[in-house]
């Protein structure tokens, strides 16, 4: 059932300097996570996805993609609604 | 120290979008801490919603996958999150749209403030 999934996630992580990625629902509740991205930490980033989100009310604005820099790597995010995904180079 | 439990677990309403209140019983619904959001009625907390869980997450155990951890409840109101933090339950009650992957994140977290609560019952326990 989730093999659509899978095989997208598994495209995703072949890419160059990708280290790891992960996807969840609308609830924050993991749907797949390859690499180094931790399962547990769907919530999270979903909650900071859809705060991020909430900080424009304009409609015509597109839906943003946040960048978190860290020491040893960089995480993106951005959910379009209903899945929230975070590639983390 | 009771007061900067209760104080901890008020907080937690601030922290997360859309949690209503928060418990922390034992397995027979007996309160040992309690907080509730201002614009909820209190009666969402059911005596029930304990007992029920205690009875509910014992069978789950019977499964064949180890002890349950944790039961989420939809509603098209709220939402249930419990916890098994034996011999204690933590419940959390939110609104259906609240992010439900936080607030099983925020069980683990509060897996350490019911074990101290614990150890100090069964400190009390062996006193009497």
């Amino acid at each position: 059932m989730e093999s659509a999934v899978i095989s997208v996630l598994d495209s995703l992580i072949k890419s160059e300097g990708v280290k790891g990625v992960l996807i969840a629902d609308e609830h924050g509740l993991c749907l797949g996570a390859k690499g180094i991205a931790n399962p547990n930490s769907a919530g999270f980033i979903s909650a900071i996805a859809t705060h991020a989100k909430s900080l424009h009310d304009d409609p015509n604005i597109q839906v943003p993609t946040i960048k978190i820099e860290t020491e040893k790597s960089i995480i993106l995010i951005q959910n379009n609604g209903n899945h929230t995904l975070a590639v983390f180079k | 120290m009771g007061e900067e439990i209760q104080a901890y677990f008020d907080k937690l309403l601030t922290r997360i979008d859309g949690l209503k209140a928060v418990t922390v019983t034992d397995r027979d619904g007996v309160i040992l801490i309690k907080s509730v959001s201002n614009n909820v009625s209190p009666r969402i907390l059911e005596p029930a919603l304990s007992t029920t869980f205690a009875v509910v997450s014992e069978q789950a155990s019977k499964l064949g996958l180890k002890k349950n951890k944790s039961i989420v409840s939809l509603f098209g109101l709220f939402q249930i999150v419990q916890f098994n933090h034996t011999p204690l339950i933590t419940t959390l009650v939110a609104d259906s749209d609240s992010n439900t992957g936080v607030l099983l994140d925020l069980g683990d977290e509060l897996k350490d403030v019911t074990d101290i609560i614990a150890s100090a019952l069964s400190e009390r326990q062996v006193i009497v």
